[in-house]
């Protein structure tokens, strides 16, 4: 029997088929991760975000619901009319308690006024005013037709939600803005 | 060999984690402005279909609608005190619907249409327009409410006030000859930002 001794020369090289296989797997292993990582950071920060525009979007819904309790139900003789009603539009601001709607537990002495009145959680400010064509807030014998703090200049959670209203005056209709400002967030 | 294979891996990693970081910075940098702005577009358009609900239902309560369909010039056939093409631009001193109209919209940039529409038989709608401003843009918001009409009512605005019944001009006819109702007028308002 002939034949030299085998050596490591002679085994099959398999080795470098193993090798190939081992690194796909690894560049595929990679690639998942990196491409999870990336869709999780991603994901948080849109979260991150998102709720920056949520929040600011509840005020607007806050403020929105809000005008529509007063200029539908509050400030009218019959909830659904169009017209205000002087003496509850008045009174509401007056925070004198009537007929028209308004709790006398919302009223005079409350803190919580006019949340209250108008469903809105305490860590909420709000601001309401009836203004003119001209921009000046409005008044009705005597009683100035705005209630709240003062609206700061600049404020990230800050919304308005404006309603078209009306008062007949005798014969004439007088046009006003009602404006309902919400800021400030839970 | 181990040591360039090593460095090319790592070179690999940094690489990636670079193009991670920057596609997530590209991405916070873009995503919030264009979530604001088209919040803020749709804050706009919703105010605004809030505003001509507020002015149509506040007309039509208090007849100021019902008076604006009839403001019309029966000798002249055509709105009151609108020049020879028959159409508003801007609405007049005097006309009913004026003041919320040039308050809430046109002092503020907002151009306003105001069509009349009357029902034809078939069931097919002709809109006579009474205001034009414009072409609608994009983002117009659109109204509408019913306006009915009977046969005593009376033709206002310049000229000898005239009864619907006796008009030769007014442009929706009788469609209820046998009824004290006249017609139902549709009066829709379109509004939207230059």
């Amino acid at each position: 029997m002939s034949g030299r001794r085998r050596s490591l020369q002679d085994v099959p090289a398999t080795g470098h088929a193993d090798r190939g296989l081992a690194s796909q797997l690894d560049f595929l292993t990679s690639m998942v991760i990196r491409i999870v990582v990336f869709g999780l950071l991603l994901t948080m920060g849109i979260a991150i975000l998102h709720g920056e525009v949520a929040t600011d979007l509840t005020n607007r819904v806050v403020a929105e619901r809000a005008a529509a309790r007063l200029a539908d139900d509050l400030l009218v003789t019959t909830p659904g009319d169009a017209l205000l009603n002087a003496t509850c539009t008045r009174a509401f601001f007056a925070r004198a308690a009537t007929t028209c709607g308004v709790d006398p537990d919302w009223t005079s002495g409350s803190d919580d006024y006019p949340n209250a009145a108008l469903a809105i959680d305490p860590v909420r400010t709000v601001n309401v005013t009836i203004t003119d064509d001209a921009g000046a807030i409005a008044s009705l014998s005597n009683t100035r037709l705005a209630l709240g703090p003062r609206v700061p200049e600049q404020s990230p959670s800050l919304r308005r939600w404006h309603r078209q209203v009306a008062l007949k005056v005798g014969d004439t209709l007088e046009w006003y803005r009602l404006t309902v400002t919400v800021w400030g967030r839970p | 060999m181990r040591a360039d294979r090593g460095q090319a891996w790592t070179l690999d990693a940094l690489l990636m984690a670079a193009v991670m970081v920057a596609g997530v910075v590209y991405a916070a940098s873009v995503l919030p402005a264009s979530t604001d702005q088209a919040a803020n577009d749709d804050e706009i358009e919703a105010q605004l279909t809030q505003d001509a609900r507020d002015i149509l239902a506040v007309a039509l309560e208090t007849g100021t609608l019902h008076n604006a369909t009839l403001y019309w010039n029966d000798s002249a056939g055509r709105w009151s005190d609108a020049d020879a093409t028959g159409v508003y631009t801007t609405l007049p001193p005097g006309h009913p619907l004026e003041p919320p109209v040039r308050s809430v919209f046109t002092d503020r940039g907002i151009a306003v249409n105001l069509e009349v529409g009357v029902g034809t038989t078939g069931g097919a709608e002709t809109a006579h327009p009474l205001l034009l401003q414009g072409a609608p843009g994009s983002h117009a918001v659109s109204v509408a409410v019913p306006v009915v009409l009977t046969d005593v009512d009376y033709l206002s605005g310049t000229g000898v006030p005239i009864s619907l019944n006796d008009s030769t001009t007014y442009f929706a006819p009788d469609a209820f000859p046998e009824s004290p109702k006249y017609t139902v007028l549709r009066v829709r308002l379109t509004v939207w930002r230059h």
